[in-house]
């Protein structure tokens, strides 16, 4: 009996995770949208949307509290809830990141975006399909997924710091003329390259919840 | 559950224990009637002969001895006791005659004096146990009337009966294991079939409906097996019939362009097709998981959840960013069973991303063919006026008037004929006039039309072909589109660039590509600048001439040949433009 009930909590929970990620997932396209089209209104929504990701995140926070209270989980039923409780931190900064990209399309015009030496689009693309599979991995408990999320990681890694260089060469034949608009658009790579970090988190926490491995700061996992 | 072959059993076991039983009593009845017949008439010979021979033995003293009888007996089981008409003994072969009580109330002894002879079986006072007496009435020498009895005890009888108990018990099991075989064979025979039948019909159950069982020995069980085998070939005939038009219903799902996606009454998905797999970006087996753990979109979960709730469709368009970005229209209505139950919800999903892209390629055209056109005549309206309101203007001056005019006609002439001529390449009864032709030599007639463009610039143009590279096509309209390209990148590319026109041959194609070195374009215009008018920069037309529909031009003459044209750029390096024809042998 008491065996249902936890897990019935833990498909709530699950679910709970699920649209979340979703909130997550769906915003930061949509800030990396505004930015890429100087749409205001719709970065002002996604600046929004952040206090509801932050509601959820508390709302599981204490679901997940009660359920260790309730039922006292052991093995893999409190890996489970651990990994939930893991994953909804991490997403909650992803939230925060989401926002702070939002928020550049104010200080950031379109035109800025287009002739930005730097390749944040297709970073952008790579940290979002990361962000996808870290949640599919999540959800469907496949491992398999999990550990392309963390190969992908070294790629937006990649990008980062070529970003950093473009931004470095860029400063020292411009000089004066350099804009603040590109130191910016560095805070966006900068922005996508954590987000990849914390998709790599939940990939990692999700072979933890599966094999029971913390393979966290491993190369080769 | 018993089997049948043991259910026989137990009755095969009654009936044997039942007969055994009743012939066991009447035998042993019976038995014991024959050997106390035997015994009577034994003993009626021993009292005869011993009637007989007392005549010559009778003792002076009228009292027999024990040992006296006994000789008269010859026989130590059998005891004779001669009794007088008073009931005194006076003689007996197993006590002395005194020692006896007076005989005259035994049944035997008073039958026998009535009738001549009596009989009665009972327990010896004397001896002690059964005994059977007999009794006859005979006379003494004295001629007064004397009974001799003469008795046997009944032991033996009742060993005998016993050894036949033994006997019957005995028979009694071997009988039970007969039954036991028996039941087992017959059990056999008449469980045979029903378990073929039973095997039948776990065929059938478990989806194997072809098989038919005959079963030729019991006309019940062959009746059920015929209706049984009348049973699945129905059943067959109908699951077929089910299957083919799930079938069909399923291929009907697999080929629909739009997204399907339906879900139960507790958020599971039940069925998702292709195109919606593919527009949700999801891999893996989604059916029967919770929905919100393969689309999170949060939106669209919301549509399903409210077409529940108002029982009713819900219209609403959604962005998604996977694998691209798409705009993608769904329709979320709820599932009814035919009582009116709520079964969850289906959603079809429409991607409407190619259709907005082509609503805005219209807006876009029809704002930039204005434009375009709008500004010479604007210019020109301005001259004339000028023109009109002074009259009294220098020569000079009016030449330089009626130049710019001039110009700006030209420039408006110029775009009208290119319009006319994309939409004679888009005539569909166009005579291509298809020749084989090489087309470095095309190459160098481009480039040498293009030198005076590039010197204004200080360019150069580069031509890298290894000749004869042969196509199907049209050496006029081919060199109009390589001038194009390479006009494009003397104007986009930077001054004093070297512009590069390589035509080299891979996998039996024809790649033609066009390199600058210039500022490039941004990701977002690659795939638009082929429309007609569409501009990266809207301020930069002016300075840079054209018309607008150059690389409109240049797609159409390429898919004219059949080639197709892709374009690459990067930031501050440069783009490329890569045409691709096929290639025809010489």
């Amino acid at each position: 009996m008491a065996e249902q009930h936890f897990h019935r909590e833990i498909s709530e929970l699950k679910s709970q995770v699920a649209i979340l990620g979703g909130m997550v997932e769906g915003g930061i396209g949509r800030a990396l949208k505004a930015l890429r089209e100087g749409n205001l209104a719709m970065a002002q929504e996604v600046v929004e949307s952040d206090k509801v990701i932050d509601e959820i995140e508390v709302q599981i926070e204490e679901a997940c509290l009660k359920v260790l209270a309730l039922y006292q989980p052991v093995a893999r039923d409190l890996r489970t809830v651990i990994t939930i409780l893991k994953v909804t931190n991490d997403l909650e900064s992803m939230g925060d990141l989401m926002e702070s990209i939002a928020n550049k399309v104010a200080l950031v015009d379109a035109e800025n975006f287009e002739r930005s030496p730097m390749k944040l689009g297709p970073m952008a693309d790579k940290a979002m399909e990361m962000v996808h599979k870290a949640l599919d991995c999540l959800l469907q408990e496949n491992v398999r997924v999990a550990r392309e999320v963390h190969q992908l990681d070294e790629v937006v890694d990649q990008y980062h710091a070529e970003n950093h260089k473009t931004v470095a060469d860029g400063i020292n034949s411009r000089g004066d003329k350099f804009s603040l608009a590109e130191l910016k658009l560095l805070s966006v790579s900068r922005a996508l390259e954590r987000i990849a970090d914390l998709a790599t988190h939940i990939a990692e926490d999700v072979i933890y919840l599966v094999e029971a491995k913390i393979v966290r700061h491993r190369k080769v996992i | 559950m018993i089997r049948l072959k043991w259910k026989l059993y137990p009755s095969y076991f009654v009936i044997t224990f039942a007969v055994l039983i009743l012939v066991g009593l009447l035998a042993r009845a019976e038995l014991r009637a024959v050997y106390l017949k035997q015994l009577r008439l034994d003993l009626d010979h021993r009292c005869t002969s011993v009637s007989l021979l007392l005549a010559h033995t009778w003792p002076e003293t009228g009292i027999y001895s024990s040992y006296e009888l006994k000789k008269l007996a010859m026989d130590p089981t059998l005891r004779i006791t001669l009794i007088r008409a008073d009931g005194v003994v006076v003689g007996d072969t197993d006590k002395p005659a005194e020692s006896l009580k007076n005989h005259s109330d035994r049944p035997e002894f008073i039958e026998a004096l009535k009738s001549g002879t009596g009989s009665s079986i009972r327990d010896s006072a004397s001896i002690g146990h059964e005994m059977l007496y007999v009794a006859h009435r005979t006379q003494d020498p004295q001629g007064n009337p004397l009974v001799v009895r003469c008795s046997m005890g009944m032991n033996f009888i009742r060993a005998e009966l016993r050894r036949f108990s033994f006997t019957l018990l005995w028979s009694f099991l071997a009988a039970s294991i007969l039954a036991a075989v028996a039941s087992w064979f017959v059990g056999a025979r008449l469980s045979r079939p029903i378990e073929q039948l039973s095997m039948q019909a776990k065929r059938f159950a478990e989806g194997n409906l072809k098989e038919r069982s005959h079963i030729g020995t019991v006309k019940e069980l062959e009746v059920l097996n015929s209706s049984l085998n009348e049973m699945a070939g129905l059943l067959e005939k109908r699951l077929d019939h089910v299957i083919a038009q799930r079938n069909e219903h399923e291929a009907v799902l697999h080929s629909l362009a739009e997204g399907v996606l339906a879900v139960n009454d507790r958020h599971h998905i039940i069925s998702i097709n292709p195109s919606a797999e593919r527009m949700l970006h999801i891999v893996g087996q989604p059916i029967g998981q919770p929905m919100v753990e393969w689309i999170r979109n949060p939106e669209i979960v919301e549509a399903l959840d409210k077409s529940r709730q108002i029982g009713a469709p819900v219209t609403k368009e959604v962005l998604l960013y996977l694998p691209e970005e798409r705009v993608v229209r769904i329709v979320a209505a709820p599932l009814r069973d035919n009582g009116g139950k709520d079964r969850g919800a289906v959603c079809v999903l429409f991607d409407m991303t190619g259709m907005r892209k082509l609503e805005q390629v219209r807006t876009d055209f029809v704002a930039n063919v204005s434009h375009e056109l709008k500004t010479p005549v604007t210019a020109i309206k301005g001259f004339i006026e000028t023109l009109l309101d002074t009259p009294d203007l220098d020569g000079e001056q009016m030449r330089e008037f009626l130049g710019l005019t001039n110009k700006h006609v030209v420039r408006l002439q110029q775009i009208i004929e290119n319009l006319l001529f994309l939409s004679h390449l888009e005539r569909p009864d166009l005579d291509l006039q298809l020749v084989s032709l090489d087309l470095v030599q095309v190459a160098k007639r481009a480039v040498s039309a293009c030198e005076s463009l590039a010197a204004t610039k200080g360019s150069k143009i580069q031509l890298i072909g290894e000749g004869p590279a042969q196509i199907q096509g049209n050496g006029a309209l081919l060199e109009q589109c390589l001038v194009n390209l390479v006009e494009n990148a003397i104007k986009y590319g930077a001054s004093e660039d070297t512009i590069e026109l390589a035509i080299q041959k891979s996998d039996n194609k024809i790649l033609v590509t066009v390199t600058d070195h210039g500022e490039g374009i941004p990701r977002e215009h690659l795939q638009r600048i082929f429309e007609r008018f569409y501009r990266v920069d809207r301020a930069r037309n002016k300075a840079t001439g054209g018309t607008g529909l150059g690389l409109a031009i240049v797609k159409h003459i390429t898919q004219l040949h059949k080639g197709r044209v892709d374009v690459s750029s990067e930031m501050g390096k440069g783009s490329t433009f890569t045409l691709s024809f096929p290639e025809t042998n010489p």
